[in-house]
């Protein structure tokens, strides 16, 4: 009895593997899909930029694009484990900055094929490459530019009476114009932390990088600081300038994202900063979409000259390992059509970012026309920063000033010991 | 069939020291199992806990670097507050819910026209997925939302807060949204052993002349030990470990007045990278875990209750 058992539980065993191997064999060689196919991590909102060109690809290369996408936070986990298990598609969408998932320690520790000698290389601006080199090297490729800017509910300007305006004076006067006529000027909702980034980055473009240029190098040297950076110190003023005149939501730490976008919408609200990919869920709730909503580059100083616009790249990598990096590489030459990346670029509230594209017959890409002719922009001050802690301190310090719970000083002072780590 | 049990019964030798007859047959179906277990569950265990003394930042290379995460948990005022919020939630919750739950079970327990629409609904909100019941509290804390609306409704308007977006109410109003979620499940444990109390008991008291409140105290309160061991031990440790609403409703805010160490653990790990550091903090957190369930059990062995 028990050797028979014994005989039987073996046969079963080797009948099992048997299958799980060839049902592993069948699934393998049926997913494969040769080397023909690209496969690719990338978010939501590239997916729907990039579908009009499935089709196109296909019959220009010979190579089909097949893509998993998800949301932009949990696409950053899925991509690092992906990239330790060895399992990450030929194409990824890396992030900037210093966290886990972004290109240049992606590049650093070995994760991404080198993309130098790619013909759209050398059309990368110069204030961009270095977010994508490292070792003299390129590591990705900028698919678009996302700029933050102020975005407003043209029916309630008119209503009011005001314009978009040029210079921080004329700012203020909107927004006590706006006020007096029972209109929040600038929804905030700081029930998401992240919204309270967007207009410190908007003044931080003029008063901080275009002035200083050089000052990442500078606080990585230790020469200067949040606390000592008499730039910094400015922005963080006029923001709470903002809030201590009531020209931000009442409550805004109650008030999330969505919900400052529907006071938006709702015309209980004038204007809303926002990252411009985000913008297609604003014009979602008008009736018009984005025909009802007008967009400015906020003035930081009463030179209209000094405006800047924080614009910062989307990239696509190369994923070292990939299975079918020829057909990765067709994809990005493919992108860099001048003529595709402009329609990439209206299909997500974004921009073309190489030298020699096509302008987009959009607003938003005619309000940042003469900023970019001009080279008046830079990259969001976050993607320069050496961690992802100083990000986070922002995120933790920075809405409180709404509710008057913390300081300027002990905000700047928040955000220097979080860069001091490194 | 009996031929082959007989003889294993007889030697009984085997049976002294509670081994089957077979029992290296039953290995190898245990087999499979076992490396299931192993592989899903303790490998990666172990995997982690070794991850808290490198500073891995989830890349290939990791290097040992002894305790210098626990040292960096000690100095890091931000994950210090997230113990004394988890601490807080924890104590709040073994408390307002076990009371909350024990109360509702006896009054469930009485022959109620009601009764069994009555238990569902309490039990609705445990069912529902967590990540619902956050963005429905968030609806419902909303700046003019629901219960501002209802407060205002009742001439109560000066009882309004900033129910998420204050640093001094938002983890009561969390606390409020777990307990509400999580009662459910202590009444149906009540209940349970509510029904296994014997009728005698009350029976007998009666003709002693106890009063009600006698009879809870003397016969019900004692009954209603193990389960009371139960739930107090099944939400220290859920709420010990509590993620999923609070990332929902406040993401930790606002400032750091809601951030729980399950918070801090993903933060560290998945959002900066820091997979060491996350691994560290999350280790002390099941030792904390572990702890707890460790004295309760204790501390309930010690008294007498089971």
């Amino acid at each position: 009895m028990q050797s028979l058992t014994r005989r039987q539980f073996g046969a079963t065993a080797v009948g099992v593997l048997a299958t799980a191997f060839a049902v592993g064999g069948c699934t393998s060689a049926s997913s494969g899909g040769g080397t023909k196919q690209v496969t690719a991590l990338i978010t939501h909102e590239q997916g729907a930029g990039f579908k009009p060109f499935y089709d196109g690809f296909t019959q220009s290369t010979g190579y089909e694009f097949k893509p998993t996408t998800s949301e932009v936070n949990a696409l950053v986990e899925q991509l690092r484990i992906q990239i330790n298990s060895g399992t990450a598609p030929d194409v990824v969408r890396a992030a900037l900055g210093s966290l886990t998932a972004g290109v240049l320690p992606l590049a650093k520790e070995g994760s991404l094929a080198d993309l130098t000698d790619q013909p759209w290389a050398k059309n990368i601006p110069a204030s961009y490459r270095a977010l994508l080199e490292w070792d003299g090297r390129i590591w990705a490729y900028p698919t678009s530019g996302q700029a933050i800017l102020m975005f407003y509910n043209k029916a309630v300007f008119t209503q009011v009476g005001v314009k978009a305006p040029t210079t921080w004076s004329e700012f203020l006067t909107v927004c006590q114009t706006l006020k007096d006529a029972d209109k929040i000027p600038v929804a905030q909702g700081l029930g998401t932390p992240s919204m309270a980034q967007f207009i410190p980055y908007m003044l931080a473009a003029s008063l901080v990088s275009a002035r200083e240029p050089d000052i990442d190098a500078q606080m990585k040297a230790g020469t200067t600081s949040f606390v000592k950076d008499p730039g910094w110190n400015e922005v963080f003023a006029k923001y709470k300038t903002l809030m201590d005149k009531g020209y931000i939501t009442p409550n805004a730490l109650g008030v999330t994202l969505d919900g400052a976008m529907k006071q938006t919408a709702s015309g209980a609200a004038a204007m809303i900063p926002l990252v411009s990919t985000n913008s297609p869920a604003l014009f979602a709730s008008f009736p018009n979409k984005a025909d009802d909503v007008g967009v400015f580059a906020l003035p930081a100083t009463d030179n209209p000259d000094e405006t800047y616009v924080p614009i910062s790249p989307e990239l696509l990598a190369l994923n070292a390992k990939a299975k079918n990096p020829d057909g990765a590489k067709a994809w990005f030459q493919y992108l860099s059509d001048p003529t595709r990346a402009a329609d990439y670029a209206k299909a997500t509230s974004s921009i073309p970012i190489l030298t020699g594209s096509t302008a987009v017959s959009t607003e938003l890409g005619t309000v940042l026309k003469p900023y970019i002719a001009n080279q008046h922009f830079t990259p969001f001050p976050n993607h320069r920063w050496v961690n992802g802690d100083t990000q986070q301190a922002f995120f933790k310090t920075a809405p409180l000033l709404a509710s008057g719970e913390i300081t300027i000083p002990k905000v700047l002072a928040a955000l220097d010991a979080a860069y001091a780590k490194g | 069939m009996t031929t082959t049990v007989a003889p294993a019964i007889s030697t009984g030798k085997n049976l002294k020291k509670g081994r089957h007859p077979n029992r290296r047959s039953l290995l190898w179906f245990a087999l499979p199992a076992l490396v299931l277990y192993g592989t899903v569950l303790i490998y990666p265990t172990f995997a982690g806990a070794a991850l808290a003394f490198t500073n891995s930042k989830g890349g290939r290379r990791a290097d040992f670097v002894g305790l210098t995460n626990f040292r960096t948990l000690l100095a890091d005022q931000d994950a210090i507050r997230s113990v004394g919020n988890t601490i807080l939630v924890t104590v709040s919750l073994v408390i307002g819910q076990t009371a909350l739950a024990l109360m509702l079970a006896i009054g469930l327990h009485q022959r109620l026209k009601l009764r069994g629409a009555l238990r569902t609904i309490f039990f609705l909100p445990f069912i529902l997925p967590s990540l619902i019941v956050g963005v429905l509290w968030q609806f419902l804390y909303n700046p003019g939302g629901p219960i501002d609306s209802v407060l205002s409704g009742l001439g109560l308007g000066s009882l309004i807060q900033l129910w998420l977006g204050s640093t001094s109410v938002a983890i009561w109003s969390v606390i409020v949204a777990l307990i509400w979620q999580n009662t459910g499940f202590s009444i149906v444990v009540y209940l349970a052993a509510l029904e296994e109390v014997p009728a005698e008991l009350y029976e007998a008291s009666a003709i002693d002349g106890a009063n009600g409140r006698q009879n809870f105290w003397h016969i019900t309160r004692p009954m209603l030990g193990p389960a009371t061991t139960i739930n107090i031990t099944l939400t220290m440790v859920g709420a010990l470990k509590i993620f999923d609403q609070i990332f929902v409703m406040t993401n930790g805010g606002p400032g750091v007045a809601t951030q729980v160490l399950s918070l801090v653990t993903y933060q560290q790990s998945f959002v900066l990278g820091n997979y060491g550091y996350g691994s560290a903090i999350a280790l002390v957190l099941t030792m904390i875990i572990a702890a707890a369930a460790f004295i309760q059990t204790w501390a309930r062995r010690r008294t007498g209750a089971t």
